[in-house]
């Protein structure tokens, strides 16, 4: 007989423990997961007030969001502004990280948390106050004024995206185009650019995202009579939910589905953790 | 100086934008708060100040914004913990899309849900009407508790990828020298790796409670009129009641509170960066 061995390895972390982790975080994920799905699930009911477990199966509620021209130009506005403020954004925000990055200068750290701000300060506060200022230059309720307000709104993903990925490549390069004779704005176009390919896609990416699925800046501004889809559901909410609300929501949540697929085909969903 | 200037240029159209529909509108609230009629006075803020109705609201959102974070610790470590460490790789992927994919999605959506979750005909109700513990549908909707749960399920992300962040810098080896050393597994967790992983958890709850504080779709969906929060009086003085200065002073209130838990934020999470290349 011999006895059995003391010398076994320890696990590293206890297995009751490393369950208990698995178990919480499995139902920490269900409950992230379970909304949405709950919320699809709604939308295929057949009868107008919203329950769930859904009463029957019906696409009629996806007819009706199609049918109302209210709900489909409210989608083609959100689209078109996200876009535009990301295309913005993109030109706006990839020079300035640039020099942010690269540049030493007086002023340089005030500049970086002018650029990066609006992410930290509360969007109520910015939606209103852009209000004010759109009303006194004519810019209130009017295509331009939503898409320059999303613009800023979404600068910051782009400037904290392609700031981290410049900090990533070698300036080296940019000086001997520059000394060839590269312009300031050929190599920022023809140099550097193709080298952080991946940060400036996924730094469009999240700017056309964020601005996508903001509410609390655009429910301060009207497109003459016209909204973005999240504030016409918002503004919906006030009076009751009803199915094809619930069916328009979804709606949302498919794209964000395919917008998840996308940003980690296009650059990998982790390196949207640095959102 | 010029020479300075050619470097730099690029920068300029971008630091525009942001001065002029940035630092400008929100530069407008002080001084739309303490002038009034011409005249210098701190009347706005002594009645935001001195005034119980609007102490209670701010204080609603305090409570309301400390719970949910704290709940969001409690949801959000175990996950983040899951991710860097436990989850198999093949599973981490799946896990991220899960954490992000609430992200990509409205408030306005997100917190609908909840309103078909915990309506008078929604899953609640109808499981426990069916299970035969209630007769009639209870009224979950509209109260601070639906409040929280909506913020608490828009924050988790946020307090998820804050924390694997941290997690992901803290070596394995310090807690397999702790476990040789003879700690048991919990211990090595929290005499090791917890405490390495606080400025995470720090720096997570106070971005969480910054957003919390601010948030204005969640508790105007699934609060109602009776859960007022610092939010919903601001978009309230504007939008509705049109009282610009006292709406500008809350918004003041508002702003001092958030930088300062954000300012707490950027400190925990980097001590020794520079600036805002903290925020990167």
């Amino acid at each position: 007989m011999v006895a059995p061995s003391t010398a076994v390895r320890k696990p590293r972390i206890g297995s009751i423990g490393l369950l208990a982790v698995r178990v919480a975080a499995w139902l920490v994920l269900l409950l992230l997961l379970a909304p949405l799905v709950v919320l699809i699930g709604a939308s295929f009911s057949n009868v107008d007030y919203v329950s769930f477990p859904p009463r029957g199966f019906s696409l009629q509620w996806y007819a009706r969001f199609f049918a109302d021209p209210v709900f489909v130009n409210s989608l083609i506005l959100s689209g078109e502004i996200a876009l535009l403020s990301s295309a913005m954004a993109t030109v706006l925000g990839y020079p300035a990280a640039y020099v942010l990055i690269r540049k030493r200068f007086a002023g340089r750290r005030t500049a970086w948390t002018l650029l990066l701000s609006p992410l930290l300060v509360p969007q109520i506060i910015l939606g209103v106050g852009l209000l004010q200022v759109f009303t006194a230059i004519g810019l209130a309720t009017t295509f331009a004024g939503l898409l320059l307000a999303h613009t800023v709104s979404v600068v910051p993903y782009v400037v904290r995206t392609v700031g981290a990925s410049l900090l990533g490549i070698d300036a080296s390069v940019e000086e001997a185009a520059a000394d060839l004779g590269a312009s300031r704005l050929e190599v920022l176009t023809l140099v550097v650019a193709p080298m952080i390919k991946g940060g400036l896609l996924a730094g469009a990416l999240f700017a056309f995202i964020m601005s996508w699925v903001n509410v609390e800046i655009s429910i301060f501004l009207s497109v003459t009579g016209g909204y973005t889809l999240p504030v016409v559901l918002f503004n919906l909410l006030e009076y009751s939910i009803t199915t094809v609300v619930v069916a328009a929501a979804s709606i949302g949540i498919y794209v964000a589905l395919a917008l998840v697929l996308l940003v980690d085909w296009v650059v990998g969903i982790d390196s949207a953790s640095k959102l | 100086m010029t020479q300075t200037l050619r470097q730099i240029w690029p920068l300029f159209p971008g630091l525009a934008l942001l001065t002029m529909l940035f630092a400008l509108p929100l530069g407008l609230m002080l001084p739309q708060s303490i002038l009034v009629d011409g005249e210098l006075t701190t009347a706005i803020y002594r009645e935001v100040l001195g005034t119980g109705y609007y102490w209670s609201v701010i204080g609603r959102s305090f409570w309301v914004s400390f719970v949910a974070t704290a709940t969001c610790i409690l949801l959000g470590y175990p996950l983040a913990f899951y991710l860097v460490r436990v989850a198999p790789r093949k599973y981490k992927r799946c896990v991220f899309m899960i954490v992000i994919a609430p992200l990509f999605t409205s408030a306005v959506i997100r917190a609908m849900a909840w309103l078909v979750i915990l309506g008078r005909r929604g899953l609640v109700n109808e499981a426990l009407l069916a299970a035969g513990l209630i007769e009639e549908p209870l009224r979950l909707l509209y109260s601070q508790a639906a409040v929280i749960i909506g913020l608490v399920y828009i924050m988790i992300p946020f307090m998820v990828l804050t924390v694997a962040a941290v997690l992901e810098n803290v070596s394995k080896t310090l807690e397999e020298a702790a476990r040789d050393l003879g700690a048991t597994p919990l211990g090595a967790f929290c005499r090791v790796t917890f405490p390495l992983t606080l400025p995470g958890v720090l720096a997570g709850s106070f971005l969480v409670f910054a957003l919390c504080l601010s948030s204005y779709v969640t508790p105007a969906v699934l609060g109602g009129g009776r859960n007022k929060v610092m939010a919903m009086l601001i978009f309230e003085q504007f939008m509705r009641l049109f009282n610009w200065h006292l709406g500008a002073g809350i918004s003041c209130v508002m702003l001092v509170i958030t930088l300062v838990s954000i300012w707490a934020y950027t400190r925990a999470i980097a001590r020794r960066a520079v600036g805002g290349e903290a925020l990167l």
